[in-house]
Parts: structure tokens; sequence; C-alpha cells
């Protein structure tokens, strides 16, 4: 893993050159950068007044006065076994071998519609690319890891991952986005493509520094019978906003999201999620489960759309809350939009404080009250956890969660 | 005679504020079933709080002393340590976690998790599930979520074979069975009672000590024991009912009078 926070490098358009060349890229990424940085100027920051950016200030995410971290992703493999290749690259190394910038990112392309995007189009100083040949069947999950050092300066980090997953592939990625000290602003952004019939588990693993204020984007195309499981994970940050959004392009796609935030002290996630249902026959399937201690805040805003014609719809949206302090605080906000009649549509939110009777019934059998604690807490998240497939991949979660916990509760 | 297993005096316990048990003595010795009745509201489910360490219900004055130590203070989880244990009338859901996890993790807290091997704790669990009729894969399910009233109180004498306690207290443990279950159940009881162990059996009807045989049976009315005697007081109490101790020991009555 190779790092480099330049002073150099900062906002201005000269940094764009400094910043393709390090990464050895040829002149039309280049000049993808020069397009995504005018559309980034061109576009009006994002005001507290758009219902987005009601609860959690975009002030926060200001990006000027920052150098930028550029930083090469680590790739490696869960569990044990057969050593093999990684089929991960650096994205600037999957970009040369593309030859052309991908759709999304050209002139017209989606990522320069929105500020933070194509902010990250223009400055992008890392991420990952991952092309999963048709028909292949990863048996490990594949781990991407960025890793930013100790920072001294305020800096910024971009990184942008891509993720295909050709016909009928099979794969489950983990990617780690983790800080250590110092003021740093990350707005990472990731893309993921399946085609027809490909099945794919991801999971993003949000575990930044204190200092860190963290604004992701995560989008997802879903072919024809398709299907994608992603999870969310946010343990890690100051501060976090998170746009989730699942585009359903194709028929009998089944897109579901989890999400686990476990926050303390004052941190602050504010998760967007939002199901496009375009086409009929489309399935999706949302559960947040949010555990809030201290005086922490969690907003999760879910939004499902159903597109006129999309018939068939079959959309659900469950977010639990588990309260573990008076101080905590915590926001659901279901948001429908259905423009179809033949459609199956839910909805539910719950907050829950600390059960007492449940506490006592544990400690009834000889748990400390610690233990006690711990054990439903771990029932809170495990809900979520179990929706995964592969054991491998539930242990590391189950692993991750306990070491918050123990962090953060010191029990 | 032995030293008492559990010995209660003078207990009196409130409920957010409200006096429910006023005065309660009871003594029960190493073997011994007790069966204590009562009408609804007499304070049966308080004394099994009580006797566990619910938070919620405070010994305002008197003397809990288990195994010649006196324990009102101790917290729920220290109880259970020293071998009490309560079959819940109304068992908690876990959201979850599996029946078999939190099995062990109790089995550990109470045996010392040094006396207890993941690979035999697996072989008692199933033989003592299969003993219960309760399915394997009851051990996968989150703790009572889902379980009907019946799966919940065979689970709850599963938790009690694995616990091993010295004293037992049952409460309203044949509430929600039908006429197998609750044979199933009274027959799991009886298996894992020994000679040193006493158990406490609380319950609104006779019919559970058809099955659980007691040495001694006690009316609760208005938070004290009113009346005791032995098997044949639960049939006398099945044919003529509460109506009569409520007139003479409820809280409407006049006050009991020293002597009198």
């Amino acid at each position: 893993m190779t790092t480099m926070a330049d002073d150099m490098l900062n906002l201005e358009p000269a940094s764009l050159e400094a910043l393709s060349r390090q990464l050895g890229e040829p002149g039309w990424a280049l000049e993808a950068r020069r397009a995504a940085q005018e559309a980034f100027a061109a576009l009006p920051f994002p005001e507290r007044t758009e219902e987005a950016w009601r609860r959690t200030p975009p002030e926060l995410f200001n990006p000027q006065g920052r150098g930028i971290v550029r930083l090469t992703p680590a790739f490696d493999l869960l569990g044990e076994g057969e050593p093999e290749e990684p089929v991960g690259l650096p994205f600037e190394k999957g970009l040369a071998r593309l030859g052309q910038v991908p759709e999304s990112l050209g002139p017209s392309g989606s990522r320069l519609q929105e500020k933070f995007s194509a902010l990250n189009a223009a400055f992008r100083s890392g991420g990952a690319w991952v092309g999963l040949p048709r028909g292949r069947s990863l048996d490990r999950p594949l781990q991407i890891t960025h890793q930013v050092p100790t920072i001294q300066a305020p800096a910024a980090f971009f990184p942008h991952s891509r993720i295909v997953g050709e016909r009928h592939s099979k794969a489950t990625v983990v990617e780690s986005f983790a800080s250590q000290g110092g003021d740093l602003l990350a707005a990472p952004v990731v893309e993921i493509q399946l085609e027809e019939g490909a099945c794919l588990q991801y999971v993003l693993v949000s575990r930044w520094g204190e200092g860190t204020r963290a604004l992701t984007h995560l989008d997802v195309r879903l072919a024809r019978n398709s299907q994608l499981r992603v999870l969310f994970l946010g343990v890690g940050g100051a501060t976090t906003k998170a746009f989730l959004t699942g585009n359903l392009d194709g028929e009998g796609a089944k897109s579901e999201f989890l999400g686990l935030v476990f926050a303390s002290g004052q941190q602050h996630f504010d998760v967007d999620t939002l199901q496009n249902h375009h086409v009929p026959a489309g399935n999706s399937d949302v559960l947040f489960n949010c555990a809030l201690n201290e005086s922490s805040r969690s907003i999760f805003t879910g939004n499902i759309f159903v597109a006129p014609g999309a018939q068939k719809t079959d959309a659900y949206q469950k977010n639990r809350n588990l309260l573990l302090s008076g101080k905590a605080h915590a926001d659901s906000i279901p948001k429908l939009e259905i423009l179809a009649n033949d459609v199956r549509c839910t909805h539910g939110a719950t907050f829950t404080t600390y059960d007492q009777d449940q506490q006592f019934y544990l400690q009834s059998r000889g748990l400390p009250d610690a233990d006690a604690r711990r054990l439903i807490i771990t029932g809170f998240f495990q809900e979520v956890i179990e929706r995964l497939e592969g054991p491998v991949l539930v242990e590391w979660l189950a692993g991750l969660m306990q070491e918050k916990m123990e962090t953060s509760l010191g029990v | 005679m032995s030293d008492p297993l559990l010995k209660i005096e003078n207990l009196h316990v409130a409920v957010e504020g409200k006096q429910i048990l006023r005065g309660l003595n009871l003594t029960v010795r190493p073997g011994e079933i007790h069966a204590i009745m009562g009408p609804n509201g007499s304070g049966k489910s308080t004394l099994s709080n009580a006797l566990m360490g619910h938070p919620s219900y405070l010994v305002t004055s008197g003397t809990v002393t288990y195994k010649g130590q006196q324990i009102q203070e101790l917290p729920a989880d220290e109880r259970a340590r020293q071998g009490i244990f309560l079959a819940f009338q109304y068992p908690t859901a876990i959201p979850g976690v599996s029946l078999g996890n939190f099995l062990l993790a109790a089995v550990r807290n109470v045996r010392g998790a040094a006396n207890v091997k993941p690979l035999e704790f697996r072989k008692e669990l199933m033989a003592c599930m299969k003993d219960l009729g309760i399915r394997q894969d009851f051990a996968g399910r989150y703790v009572n979520e889902g379980f009907s009233g019946g799966e919940k109180k065979r689970v709850e004498i599963l938790q009690m074979a694995m616990l091993r306690p010295s004293l037992a207290i049952l409460d309203e443990t044949d509430s929600g069975l039908d006429i197998d279950a609750l044979r199933i159940v009274a027959e799991g009881v009886n298996r894992q009672v020994t000679p040193e162990m006493g158990v406490l059996v609380i319950t609104h009807y006779q019919r559970l000590l058809d099955y659980i045989k007691p040495d001694f049976v006690h009316v609760l009315v208005s938070g004290r024991i009113v009346q005791s005697g032995g098997p044949e007081l639960a049939l006398e109490l099945e044919a003529r009912g509460y109506d009569e101790l409520l007139r003479t020991h409820g809280a409407d009555a006049a006050p009991v009078v020293a002597g009198a």
C-alpha cells in the first residue's frame, strides 16, 4: 500500500494533471477529469433546505482548503484456503485496461450530475476496480482495504471503486474504508454493475477514524434476474452521510440492502437508501438496524420509487433502532413514491430502548449485567448479519461488531 | 432435620411503591417440594420475582436466607450462580440470540467457563432437548421468539435441566399448556428433582400438582401465607375455591391481630 498526502495537491485544476500523471493515466483520462472538474464547479453546493440535507449540514463536507490523500488499496481474500490471485486492481489500472471512461463518468454520465460525485470524478485519488468474469464463482470473499494513515494537515480522500459482475458471475466483496487520526474529509464513490443473472454480496465497512467526515455514494445497477445483497456497516467516523441506491433495471432483479450502524460518543450517521423500480417484477428488501449509545444520532431515510408500469413490484423496508442511552436520538423517515397500481410495498420502523425484562431474564440465567447487555446488542446485530451467506463472512462481521462493542461499551 | 435451604422471614416487598408482600414466612428444606397457591393478585409472581432478584421488586423489610446466607441484596445473576432458578410465567424473547448460544453463555456463568467443554455441552443439550420433546432445530432459533406458549414453558424447563439449580421456582409453569405438554413438562421437572434440591411450585390451579407432588401446600392471600398443610389442602382449595379465604384474609378484611 502506498500513500501520499501531498500538500501540493489541492482542489486547483493544476492538481488534476499532477494526480493523473502520478497515477500514470492516459490523456483521455485526464480529459475526463477536466470535464468532471468543470461540472463540479458549475453545480451549486447543496443547501440545508434540501430534503436530503435537512439533518446533516452540507457545509461539513466543504472540500476547500484541504490537501489530497492519494492511496492504493490492498487486496486479499477472507478466510483460509488455497492462495489465489485476487481479482481486483487499483482503479486507474482497470481504467487503462478498459481503454475508455465508463459511461457513468463520461461527459453526460450520471456521476457528473451531482456535486460530490463530480468532485470525486475530477480529483479521484484512489479506489478499486473489480471485474468478475462471466460465469465465474469466487469461493472466498474478496477484501479491499483503503486505510488512510494519520494525517497532519486537513486533507481529503476521493476513492472511486467500480465492480462489474459479468453474466452469471457470483462473488462476495468486502470493501473497508478506514483512517487514523487527523482532520479528513472522505468522499468515496462506489459503482456496481450487475449483468444478467449475476449474483453479488457486497459489504461496505465504514470504519473511519474519529476526525473523519465521510460522504459516501453507492450506486448499483441491476440487470435482468441479477441478485444483489448489500450490507452497509457504519461503525467509525465523526459524521457520515451516505446515499445508497439500487436501480432495478431488468425484470426479475432482486435488491437487498442491509444496514448496521453502531454509533457511540457524538457520532452522527445519516443514511438515505433508494430502491428504484424501473421495470416490472423487481424485488427489493431493506433492513436497517441502528444501535445508538451515549449522545450519538442516526437518521435513516428509506426511499422506494416505483415507476409507472413497474407492476408486480415487491418492495419491503424495515428500520429498527435500539437506543442504549437517554441522550441518543434516532429518526426514521420512509418515503414511498409509487406510480404503478399492482405492487406490494411495505415499510416499518421500530424504536426500542434497552429492555429491562430482557436484561432480567438473562441475568436470572447467571449472566452478569455487562454480558447481558452485550448479548442483547449482539442479537440485535445478528438478525442482520445472519442474512449474509458464508460462514467466514458472518464470523468476520460478528468479530468486527464485537470489537466496536468492546471499545464503545467497555465490556 | 437438615438445615433449611431457603428461609424467608417477615418478607415485605413493594412494586412501584405498592406494597404486595406483607410479612411472608416460609422455610424450604433440601428435598422438599412446596406449592404456593393463591388467587390472582395475591402476590405469587411478586414472590418469585423477588426471590430471583428483579430490580423492580423492592424488599422493604424482612430477610431471605439461602444456604445460610442472606441474599435479598444480591443481584439476579449472583443468585443464579449460587443455584437459584426461576422458570418464568412469561419468558422474554431475545431476538438475534440463538437458544444454543444463550444456554452456553448461561451454563458457562453458572458452572464456571473452565468446566464447560463445547462438545460435551452440545451433547448434553441435545439429550435434554430430546427428553423434553424439543426439536433439535430449536437450538438455532432465537430465544423464545415466535415460540408457542407450550414451547416457551418446555424451554424454561430445558434451561433448568442445563443449569441444575439447588432451588427451583416454577412460576405458573402450567399456564398455557395442554394436558400432554403439561405431562411432559412435569415429568421433566420430576426427573431433575434430587434429594438436595428444593422446589417451589407457584400455581393458581391444582392440576399441575397431580403431576408434581408437593410435600407442603401453602395458600397466599394478600401478601401473606394464611394457611399451610399437606397435599390434601390443594384438593380442598380446588373444591371450595379462594372466596372464603379472601373474605377472611383479603385486603378488605379486618387486619390480623396478633394472637388472634
